[in-house]
């Protein structure tokens, strides 16, 4: 049996874990809301952030340390929070595989380094021109050897990931796959990342149950 | 004017290699920036490469070389006003 | 658990022509498709005269072109209980600024060109996409969960990938030269390649017989200094192939010419102790074709296994790694009966796949 450990929400407004926010930049405040939210943020500027100031302002709100973080692009920074929150800094990742999708691969760094060919192309963007470098950048972080894989499909596809979870357990030889959505183009973004393990546990991977999971925020 | 480079040079490395949280007083003109410093890499030595270019008009065309031109800010001050 | 795929049919496009055996017959007689390229400013394999059509773009294009070669040589029906796998790093790359570069968008017209039914995926994962589609394909198979599969990759040269690379310093002056002394780094190339895969043998006469892919956990642009990351990919797929590395014949390796790769390869060999067997690199034949690049090799990896036979490691002269490799310096016949394809790539991702003449 596969079951879901964790899993963690990550878009405009908010960063939530387990259904729980842990960042929250709606527009509510917490007071007349009468909740306790932790590191409720205000934001005293009207205008909508860009999804990579949003992005280093959740960074900020987990009280990361990690210099790397701001030579990423939108897309791994989005990743690599999504591993942060759910790794939790404890050292659990002997045995883990990553299994991550999308819709739109890297085309948000592809077109900035397209515009960059007009000037002198920057080899920090052309490295960010491939989807699977969140995967290296959250594999370096957590010290992840296992297998690992990036598929892109037209939709959320819970049966491509699990069948691909699945194989990265069985023939991967380990207990956890850190998966999920990570999507980040026209300058929004959304992450729906999990834990899954091998062995007995509350929520069952299974289409159904990943399907409302993804819609859930 | 060595020294206004310097300062100059410790700007713009800090944006073109997004070392957003960087103090630049904590960052001396002979510390190594590769290594033990600033934990540069390869990629950013190839940075600095284009910087150069951007910035200054000076190609460098074989990226061995960077090793030394790039060990420290005064390193990098000196090959310029060399090269310029 | 793990079971063979059984190769049912296969196809390449390359500049050098269509079909696998007549690319085969290429580079065993030392044929390259690297040369001068003066658009781009540096040596490439690129087909001469080859646009996109009112209907289709240019990669789909070359894509149907190789799925209706395998599918003609295919003994089956592909309409039935068939999967699509798409491995491409950059896809459609002259239509990025509009809606047509979604990548899935073009493995779903390429299952639609095949008459696949089935939602399709696309596999991106940096150079290792070629061969972690024909991975990803054996384990479908395996698990049940599919049985045939259609791995289809593709990639294209372009002005956005050179320049890339250009600033990583990492162009060939000339034709690259894997593993010798001199290398001075990568050619790249264009070409498509499709390989069809079943759980029922037919007349196959080679299958898929076990895959592994790593994470070097080190940097997302430089190979690890070790190779210890490779080395984890070919163990596991010696694993879960059930075989040792004394029964693989030969290695057909990513080989892309610069410095650090190919040192860091013979490192991981010599870990997993294959750096006795004959090793190549096809980049000097058909320079690196990205996406294409594992499914295009692992395809003259099963004419060699037909054949037996093995082509030459283009480009060597002298040994250039520290751990000394087996390069294969002339074409020559051989019987070979297995063997281990590798690929290495950008995010520190490695993969491993292990072929067997049945």
């Amino acid at each position: 049996m596969i079951t879901i450990q964790s899993y963690c929400h990550i878009w405009p407004e908010g960063l939530a874990k387990n259904n729980l926010r842990l960042v929250d930049f709606s527009s509510h405040s917490a007071e007349s809301s009468g909740e306790v939210r932790l590191n409720a943020v205000e934001t005293s500027s009207n205008t909508k952030p860009s999804s990579h100031e949003r992005l280093v302002q959740f960074y900020r709100a987990l009280n990361i340390n990690y210099p790397k973080f701001h030579k990423m692009d939108n897309l791994s920074k989005l990743g690599f929070l999504g591993a942060e929150v759910l790794f939790d800094g404890s050292g659990q990742t002997d045995s883990t595989s990553v299994v991550l999708s999308n819709l739109s691969s890297s085309l948000e760094s592809d077109r900035i380094f397209q515009e960059s060919l007009n000037d002198i192309p920057s080899p920090a963007q052309f490295v960010y021109t491939l989807p699977n470098i969140v995967v290296g950048e959250i594999c370096i972080r957590h010290k992840i050897k296992g297998e690992n894989s990036f598929l892109l499909t037209s939709q959320f596809d819970s049966q491509a990931l699990i069948d691909a979870i699945l194989q990265s357990l069985i023939f991967g030889g380990v207990d956890q796959c850190l998966s999920g959505w990570i999507e980040c183009i026209n300058d929004d973004f959304y992450g729906f990342l999990f834990l899954a393990k091998s062995g007995e546990g509350e929520l069952e991977l299974t289409k159904s149950v990943l399907d409302t999971l993804y819609m859930r925020k | 004017m060595m020294e206004e480079l310097i300062e100059k040079l410790k700007g713009q490395i800090i944006e073109q290699l997004n070392l957003v949280d960087v103090n630049p007083e904590e960052v001396g003109p002979e510390d190594p920036l590769f290594g033990d410093g600033l934990g540069l890499d390869s990629i950013d030595a190839l940075e600095l490469i284009v910087m150069l270019e951007k910035i200054y008009g000076i190609k460098i065309e074989n990226p061995e070389e960077g090793k030394t031109i790039f060990m420290s800010l005064k390193s990098l001050a000196t090959y310029i006003t060399e090269n310029k | 658990m793990n079971k063979p795929a059984y190769i049912r049919s296969t196809s390449v496009l390359t500049p050098l022509g269509l079909g696998s055996r007549v690319n085969y017959d290429f580079i065993f007689s030392g044929q390259s498709a690297v040369s001068a390229n003066t658009k781009f400013e540096c040596y490439v394999s690129a087909f001469d005269n080859l646009h996109a059509t009112r209907t289709s773009t240019r990669l789909e294009s070359m894509l149907c072109q190789a799925v209706d070669d395998a599918a003609h040589g295919a003994d089956f029906d592909l309409t039935k209980d068939t999967a699509l796998i798409l491995c491409t790093t950059k896809g459609d790359i002259e239509d990025l600024q509009s809606e047509k570069a979604l990548l899935p968008d073009l493995a779903t017209r390429i299952a639609k060109h095949a008459g696949i039914t089935s939602t399709p995926i696309v596999l991106s994962m940096a150079c290792t996409s070629g061969t972690m589609g024909l991975i990803h394909a054996q384990r479908l198979i395996s698990l049940g969960k599919a049985k045939n599969v259609v791995v289809a990759g593709g990639d294209q040269v372009s002005e956005f990938v050179i320049e890339g690379f250009r600033s990583f310093h990492a162009l060939s002056k000339s034709r690259c030269a894997p593993y010798d002394a001199d290398r001075d780094g990568i050619n790249l190339g264009e070409a498509a390649a499709v390989c069809i895969l079943s759980a029922e043998k037919g007349s196959s006469t080679n299958a898929v017989v076990g895959g592994g892919t790593s994470n070097d956990a080190n940097h997302i642009s430089g190979p690890s200094r070790t190779g210890d990351g490779l080395h984890l990919a070919v163990e596991r797929a010696l694993k879960n192939a059930g075989k040792s590395a004394n029964e693989i014949d030969f290695i057909s390796a990513h080989g892309t010419a610069t410095s650090y790769n190919d040192e860091m390869e013979s490192k991981a060999f010599a870990l997993s102790k294959l750096d006795g067997k004959p090793i190549h690199s096809l980049k000097g034949y058909f320079g690196h074709t990205l996406g294409a690049a594992g499914l295009l090799e692992s395809i003259m990896c099963m004419e060699s296994l037909d054949s037996q036979s093995l082509p030459a490691s283009l480009g060597y002269k002298t040994e250039g790694t520290s751990v000394p490799l087996q390069v294969v310096e002339k074409a020559r016949n051989q019987m070979v009966g297995s063997c281990i394809k590798t690929s290495s790539g950008f995010g520190g991702c490695n993969a491993a796949l292990i072929i067997e003449k049945i």
